[in-house]
């Protein structure tokens, strides 16, 4: 479809967008859940996670020497930090617009993940940022 | 190499590689599967998987650390296979053999399997931490690897080396995380505040 390097990144940023809502389904993190029907989660996770192999595999030839337009091994490792950073500020981003009215109570600043089951990202890492930010003033 | 040791080694590889050609559907499989791609790609998602599945959060911060214990014998597998091959170079099954090859052909040392090396020290890695994940690492990469001598590309004794060098290569990983626990926990903890861990 495009270059090797650009189908293998966008292959592995639709199947972490897979794997991430599969993960964050059996977390019980809602607040990082495009639905909560938890059937719905998991069918577009397994759904996406699929999509993302087969979108790379069935669009061309991927049994290539390095040398010859394949990416060797620190190239694959870098292009997959990209495409699963991607996958991973998307899903941020989108589960804060679709999650906008999850604004449960102030959490502890050390609850990381567990502060998501209630709340959207956006309004807790506000929390988060804003206790951190008090928390270094005030040394 | 032994010289009995070699000739059972490529009795077995030219057993397994002879199946190619008599089912299309398992070779078009086995393309896949022994791509570059997709096992390493399947195991760093559940890389990703087992940082996050865990409600509980003593625990999950122990499956986190087990993704840096999980990375660390991955590329400490893959440095002492780097080293190895400086001292042993053992030609490719393709070279010495009428082989059905159904991968490109590499050029770096057969033995032992650099990808297998890999694979299996990101797979012990996650079985050191989440048992039930481990397994379908494990299966994963055995799966990897006997598709690397059905596609003609290694000979079974490698896929074995390489296996062998991920097993004591994690466990001193495991080992030696303590040393570097203050660092992997002040990542957690920096993560923590940015809500990703």
């Amino acid at each position: 479809m495009f270059t090797f390097a650009t189908d293998y990144c966008l292959g592995v940023f639709v199947s972490t967008l897979g794997i991430l809502q599969l993960a964050f389904s059996v977390g019980d993190i809602r607040g990082l859940l495009l639905f909560k029907s938890r059937l719905m989660a998991r069918t577009l996770a397994l759904a996406l996670t699929v999509a993302g192999f087969v979108l790379f595999f069935s669009t061309g030839t991927r049994n290539i020497n390095d040398y010859e337009g394949g990416l060797d091994a620190p190239t694959q490792a870098l292009f997959f930090f990209f495409g699963a950073s991607a996958a991973v500020v998307a899903t941020l981003v989108v589960t804060s617009i679709v999650n906008h009215r999850m604004r449960g109570p102030e959490s502890d600043p050390e609850a990381g993940l567990d502060s998501l089951r209630d709340t959207n990202y956006a309004l807790s890492l506000a929390h988060s940022i804003r206790y951190w930010w008090k928390f270094c003033l005030r040394r | 190499m032994p010289e009995a040791l070699n000739a059972v080694d490529t009795d077995l590889f030219m057993l397994m590689n002879g199946f190619v050609g008599t089912a299309p559907f398992i070779d078009r499989v086995a393309q896949w599967v022994v791509s570059d791609y997709l096992m390493p790609i399947a195991l760093a998602l559940m890389l990703i998987f087992m940082w996050f599945i865990d409600p509980d959060r003593e625990l999950r911060v122990q499956r986190q650390l087990g993704v840096f214990v999980a990375l660390a014998s991955m590329a400490l597998s893959n440095s002492v296979v780097f080293i190895l091959n400086f001292f042993y170079f053992r030609p490719r099954p393709f070279v010495d053999n009428d082989v059905s090859l159904l991968f490109y052909e590499p050029t770096d040392s057969s033995f032992p399997s650099n990808a297998v090396a890999a694979v299996f020290g990101l797979a012990f890695g996650i079985w050191g931490v989440n048992r039930r994940l481990g397994y379908f690492a494990l299966a994963a990469a055995i799966l990897y690897g006997l598709a690397r001598v059905y596609a003609g590309v290694h000979y079974p004794l490698d896929i074995l080396a390489g296996a062998a060098i991920a097993a004591p290569v994690t466990y001193l990983v495991f080992r030696l995380r303590d040393l570097l626990m203050p660092v992997l926990m002040m990542a957690i903890r920096l993560a923590r505040i940015f809500r990703l861990a």
